[in-house]
């Protein structure tokens, strides 16, 4: 059985036939089809083919789970395979969170953003900055009123 | 990080559940400082932690208010759509076991009109997501207001939650963009569901979990889809007229009068003990069905609807004598066209005693059961296997057999078990886990 596909060209010349079911989880793409500009393939001047290979694999999971009956055991398999597709480094997170933002994939963008706020999720201001590569700005004085300003939080 | 453009780096903020890991990502950078204010959702809750250090003569004047950090986060965080406020979770034994100087306290009741009058107007234009839980010995004797104030502000509200209160529906305004609505433990001032049915008339999902103060309640609610409704006794009559209704999950006691009215209705949850007037009309689309009653045999054979039913659940409190005839027969002439059966712990229980005694026969619909799942409490590993295999003999097309074994089995039995029926029966696709009273496997127990 033959379903249709339709081709797409990310950033680094690399083209992907996907099926368009599989495809269209994209809004993006969903949109550009929609709209006909969809021949010759769809170019992805954002995604490189190996973040889009990352994304189609994720958008492959879902369709195939959307088919499956609603059950605990169908929820805690989705979780782990989720977690098991996260396991990237921090680069590959940052660029999947550009990619599912730029093809407008709210699932994945919610999906990797939890990922990034469980990564901060009980450190230190000092840790967190360390972890993320992120410069203290702050004057010891401003740090100070930052501080004072949210004494609640540090109770 | 620095990479992500502001606009995602707050989608990553807004999706901390602690605000003390906002805040520090506050001390962390000048950039997630400001940030930190445009997150689209907090969720503040009171810990048992604060609250005794609020109420022990040595820190309790060191410690912010927890309205105050309240009112302060909601204020400076303008960009918010989804608001989660809360104490923290007690047992019932404690709620009921409060300490009575509790009660003339009010530095935790949240669901205080008043209260929420001074944070609500800053965040209400773009508010979509409202959840409340309320400090039991504070709201409990307080009659609120909150549905008056939430429904003059909040015209763009799609999602309300409110627990542990005592909630007046006098001002309550209409709020048709509403698809969400869940009360949990509250004392309802509309005994008939009147004003909630009128004033919500766009609700998709309904949750009514340990409402109280309802006399004769009725849900007429076109758009209704899905509907939880746990209940007690209390109530005279329940009611449901749903005709867009797909899924129901109820569980009550003995309602003199039950009629539930939706015909769109696919995935039925019943728990109850009996009910007196049962007028439950055809479900021609329904599809699963659980049961759970102290009179399963007797119940099920009211429910007209049955050639539909694919996949079946059936579950009643365990006992030591066999009721005549075994609900277990009767399942397959009411419904015909199972694929899949699950039998609770109580279930199977009855049907192996049975088996014991008089043994299984066939029937007609076993031979299209693809899927069997089964609760286990294995006494004696003989008469569980005998019974399994008669079953697998019965069924000839099973697929599919998932047992779960309670968790105080010891693992050499658990072993035994699965090692004959693997062996035994190895075309079938065995799967195995655990269960436990109170646990996930388990739906629903009766009293």
């Amino acid at each position: 059985m033959s379903s249709k596909k339709i081709t797409l060209k990310s950033s680094d010349g690399e083209t992907l036939e996907v099926e368009v079911a599989i495809a269209v989880q994209s809004q993006t793409i969903k949109h550009m089809i929609e709209d006909d500009c969809a021949d010759g393939g769809i170019p992805l001047p954002n995604v490189t083919s190996k973040i889009l290979a990352k994304v189609i694999e994720y958008c492959k999971k879902h369709v195939e789970n959307s088919k499956k009956e609603d059950s605990i055991e169908e929820e805690d398999e989705l979780k782990e395979w989720e977690c098991n597709f996260l396991q990237v480094d921090q680069q590959i997170l940052c660029d999947l969170i550009h990619a599912a933002n730029y093809l407008n994939i709210k699932s994945l963008l919610d999906l990797t953003c939890r990922r990034v706020a469980d990564m901060i999720k009980g450190k230190t201001p000092e840790e967190i900055r360390r972890t993320f590569n992120i410069k203290n700005d702050f004057t010891p004085e401003e740090e100070e009123e930052v501080r004072r300003e949210n004494k609640w939080a540090l109770e | 990080m620095d990479v992500l453009p502001p606009h995602l780096i707050v989608e990553i903020l807004s999706r901390l559940n602690d605000p003390t890991d906002l805040v520090c990502c506050r001390l962390a950078s000048k950039t997630l400082n400001s940030l930190s204010y445009e997150v689209r959702r907090i969720s503040l809750l009171c810990s048992r932690n604060r609250y005794m250090k609020s109420r022990a003569p040595e820190t309790r004047t060191l410690i912010t208010p927890f309205k105050t950090i309240i009112n302060n986060f909601i204020r400076s965080s303008r960009l918010l759509d989804s608001v989660t406020i809360g104490v923290f979770e007690r047992s019932l034994v404690e709620m009921y076991d409060e300490n009575e100087l509790e009660g003339e306290f009010d530095d935790l009741y949240l669901t205080d009109e008043r209260f929420i009058g001074e944070w609500l107007p800053f965040v209400c234009r773009r508010l979509r997501s409202l959840s409340i839980s309320d400090f039991w010995s504070q709201s409990c004797w307080r009659r609120s207001e909150t549905l008056s104030v939430i429904s003059s502000h909040c015209h763009v509200l799609q999602e309300l939650k409110l627990k542990n209160a005592w909630l007046s529906v006098d001002g309550l305004k209409p709020m048709l963009m509403l698809t969400c609505l869940t009360l949990e433990f509250i004392r309802l001032d509309d005994e008939d569901l009147n004003k909630i049915n009128d004033c919500f008339p766009s609700l998709q999902v309904l949750n009514l979990v340990s409402v109280g103060g309802l006399k004769e309640p009725k849900i007429r609610l076109l758009h209704l889809k899905t509907c939880q409704w746990a209940v007690s006794n209390v109530p005279f009559s329940l009611t449901i007229l749903a005709p867009n209704l797909v899924t129901l999950k109820l569980k009550c006691v003995r309602p003199k009068s039950l009629i539930i009215q939706a015909p769109l209705l696919s995935f039925l949850h019943l728990s109850l003990i009996d009910a007196g007037v049962f007028d439950v009309k055809d479900f021609p689309s329904i599809r699963v069905f659980k049961l759970e009653s102290l009179n399963l045999s007797r119940l099920i054979v009211k429910f007209p609807f049955g050639k539909t039913v694919e996949h079946l659940t059936v579950n009643m409190p365990p006992s030591t004598k066999i009721s005549r005839p075994l609900y277990f027969y009767s399942l397959f002439d009411i419904f015909p066209n199972l694929s899949s059966l699950a039998l609770g712990p109580g279930a199977w229980s009855e049907l192996e005693l049975w088996y014991c005694r008089e043994g299984l026969e066939g029937r007609v619909g076993m031979k299209g059961l693809k899927e069997i799942k089964a609760h286990l409490v294995v006494y004696d590993i003989e008469a569980t296997l005998s019974c399994i295999f008669s079953l697998l003999d019965l069924c000839t097309n099973l697929v599919k057999v998932t047992l779960l074994i309670h968790r105080h089995v010891d693992s050499n039995t658990s072993s035994k078990l699965k090692l004959r029926c693997t062996g035994d029966y190895p075309k079938i696709r065995w799967k195995w886990g655990f269960w436990k009273e109170e646990s996930r496997d388990i739906w629903g127990l009766l009293l």
